[in-house]
């Protein structure tokens, strides 16, 4: 996500600083290792889309944008639906992002919301897009835009409580007469899974909920971790580095109690 | 103005000011004022004092000879070391200037030298810090953050145990003794910097916080 | 758009909104709402919602470009894809949006003191999250409290206001359908202590006549927004904690 020069000189510093403390049991704002930063959601937060919600933990803040088109499908699906989810690192939202077409970092969050969301299945185990044929030659598109407005650490987990309150939020236009008519609509998303992600950074031997912006800086490997309320496992996405086999699975503990945890600002 | 623009800040009241607001009918120059037609004007935001002093309270840090700064070694020269000062452009310690050798990243804290007319700023007076905690603190308000007398900085780091220099750059460091807590102090400080008795109030909520 | 005629937009005396033809639509503004940013605002203008964020001075880049007098301000307006009402549209500038970055650039040249910062560079960022109409005012209005938030000394507060002929008449403060629909739309920047004027644009058809009242009423308008703006720098030292964006 972009490094200063500063960063990356005092890296080993910053490192020992941080292992210092931990030593003691809690961290650099006093948090525990399973503690995340203050959290709140907001749904239906823009008018102008079918869904949003600004999503914040601690300083971080996060706003998705839904948004329906009737478009033409795929040729070689002529009845599925589309669902794509974008991020955009807006260059307000820290003195690293610059202008310009997505990089890896933005990319990677749309892809790994994306997957994180993907299982939130509608009713009857379809995928999200069931339900959006519209007529011959005509679908539903539903667009899901990431804006990250503030970085603060762990972009990952605020847009996925963003992502998911812009889907829980989201009303399908009333199709008629070829065009969507955007001030009725047929209702909700049916969504059967609600799920959530976790992103734990290892740091030596220590493993951290919700790591801040220093914190992944020093990190030795990131996992992220999307759990549902069903006690499923829905996504996960390990960053550099490497994780022994028993602190993966400490992890997926972790993630599964947090997951919980986090899913009652959105539901 | 029609528009009340004051603060209650505890025990007193404070003019806010914003900018293209005229805070004299003499000309005066200030960094953050400036004159048009004889009388002189706000640039920034700021208050009037309990003198009618123009105070900037949001301001960008203009590095003055003489001034203390905490400093971070970014990239190691033949001649010398490029310091991180969060500023636009790297400060300057020169090679001459020093008999503690440096390695990159290590965190020093020294004296401004000089200035030239862009900004560039050489070092001199440097000592070596431990390894310890970075933070940003806006310039404007490092004054109430080092308070009359060092009064604010003790207080902080008496009641925590930690180590803290403040530099005039908006460096903060700080080793030692509890972080997380004088980190929430020095937060506090920020948020609160225009209101009276604070540092009676920064005592009070690290003796509440101590043990924890 | 085809077929149908244009909907009347003055009925008895009223907008479409209910609004008499000098009133603005309500605008809330908040300063200081984003934690990394130096400099931030938030501008709730009728249903547009706009965010600014500034930083710099800062080293410029490219180093080339550097300025060794003073510094170089830069400006990025963009809309959000879910800002319209209507489709779903790309993220990233267009050629709408880089002209109104240019435009609104030009104004912060006038006011910053750039002189004080030579060979470096000043950003400021504007995102509408929501467009109703008059986003690039709402964006000017909400940059100038973004960069007295971040301390960059400027001349003079400067606002941001529309104004425009509607079915025959001089109308402050046009909303979307007013801007679509109507004859002429002017967009402007009025300085406050010096009522210069720092942005201008104009589509449409007017008299000279017609065109000197609607300033007029630009100005006088600037006002009740310059205290807005005032008020959300005095609240942002009220404000003990910070809890970023309220949308």
């Amino acid at each position: 996500m972009g490094e200063s020069a500063k960063d990356v000189v005092m890296h080993d510093i910053k490192k020992g600083v941080l292992l210092d403390i931990f030593k003691k049991g809690e961290r650099m704002d006093g948090r525990g290792f399973e503690d995340y930063r203050p959290i709140s959601v907001k749904k239906g937060v823009i008018a102008t889309a079918e869904g949003s919600a600004l999503a914040k933990i601690g300083k971080t803040q996060i706003l998705v944008g839904a948004k329906f088109d009737a478009v033409t499908p795929f040729a070689d699906r002529p009845n599925e639906g589309v669902f794509s989810v974008n991020c955009e690192f807006l260059p307000l939202a820290s003195p690293t992002f610059e202008p310009g077409p997505p990089n890896e970092n933005s990319i990677q969050l749309a892809r790994v919301t994306d997957r994180g969301i993907r299982s939130a299945e509608v009713e009857g185990d379809s995928p999200i897009t069931a339900n959006f044929f519209l007529e011959e030659g005509k679908v539903l598109a539903l667009y899901l835009d990431i804006y990250v407005l503030d970085h603060s650490g762990n972009m990952t987990d605020a847009a996925s409580l963003a992502a998911m309150g812009a889907l829980m939020s989201a009303k399908i236009p009333k199709y008629s007469e070829g065009k969507l008519v955007r001030t009725e609509s047929i209702g909700g998303l049916p969504l059967k899974h609600f799920p959530i992600s976790t992103t734990i950074a290892k740091i030596d031997k220590y493993l951290l909920v919700d790591p801040s912006k220093e914190e992944n800086l020093v990190a030795d490997s990131t996992l992220t971790i999307t759990t549902t309320q069903t006690g499923l496992l829905a996504s996960m996405q390990k960053t550099k580095g490497a994780m022994s086999r028993d602190e993966v699975l400490q992890a997926v503990d972790i993630a599964f109690k947090k997951g919980d945890e986090l899913r009652k600002y959105i539901l | 103005m029609s528009r009340k623009a004051i603060l209650l800040t505890g025990d007193s009241v404070k003019k806010i000011v914003v900018p293209g607001e005229k805070i004299s009918d003499a000309p005066f120059m200030a960094e953050t004022t400036f004159v048009e037609g004889n009388k002189t004007y706000a640039s920034v935001a700021g208050m009037m004092d309990e003198e009618n002093k123009f105070v900037p309270t949001k301001s960008v840090y203009s590095p003055r000879q003489g001034d203390a700064v905490v400093g971070i070694v970014v990239y190691i020269r033949g001649n010398g070391y490029k310091v991180d000062l969060n500023l636009p452009f790297e400060g300057f310690l020169s090679g001459k200037d020093t008999r503690v050798p440096f390695s990159m990243g290590e965190i020093m804290f020294g004296k401004v030298k000089d200035v030239d007319e862009i900004g560039n700023v050489d070092l001199i007076d440097v000592r070596k810090l431990a390894p310890g905690k970075i933070m940003d603190f806006p310039a404007a308000k490092v004054p109430r953050l080092i308070g009359k007398r060092n009064s604010m900085l003790n207080t902080i780091m008496q009641g925590t145990g930690t180590e803290v220099y403040v530099g005039n750059n908006g460096y903060v460091w700080l080793s030692g003794g509890n972080i997380s807590l004088a980190l929430k102090a020095i937060d506090m400080v920020n948020r609160k910097s225009h209101m009276s008795g604070l540092t009676n109030e920064i005592a009070d909520f690290l003796a509440k916080h101590k043990d924890e | 758009m085809g077929g149908g005629e244009k909907p009347k937009l003055i009925i008895d005396g009223k907008r479409i909104d209910g609004r008499g033809l000098d009133d603005s639509r309500p605008v809330k503004i908040e300063a200081g709402v984003l934690n990394e940013a130096e400099g931030s605002a938030y501008v709730e203008w009728g249903g547009n919602k706009v965010l600014a964020g500034v930083y710099g001075p800062r080293e410029c880049i490219p180093k080339h470009d550097a300025n060794p007098f003073k510094a170089l301000m830069k400006c990025r307006y963009t809309m959000s894809p879910f800002a319209s009402k209507e489709e779903h549209s790309r993220s990233g500038p267009n050629r709408r949006s880089i002209e109104i970055s240019k435009v609104i650039r030009e104004v912060f040249e006038s006011l910053v003191i750039t002189e004080l910062f030579p060979m470096t560079q000043i950003d400021v960022y504007i995102d509408v999250l929501q467009a109703e109409g008059g986003t690039r005012v709402s964006a000017i209005t909400a940059a100038a409290v973004a960069l007295a938030d971040a301390g960059i000394p400027m001349k003079d507060m400067v606002s941001g206001i529309a104004v425009g002929k509607i079915d025959g008449e001089i109308a402050v403060d046009l909303g979307r359908d007013e801007d679509n629909f109507g004859q002429s739309d002017v967009p402007m920047a009025v300085s406050h202590r010096n009522k210069d004027i720092l942005l201008l644009q104009m589509d449409g058809l007017l008299t000279k006549a017609e065109f000197e009242r609607a300033m007029d009423k630009a100005i006088s308008a600037s006002e009740k927004l310059h205290a807005l703006q005032s008020d959300a720098i005095v609240r942002s030292y009220e404000k003990l904690e910070s809890e970023g964006l309220s949308l």
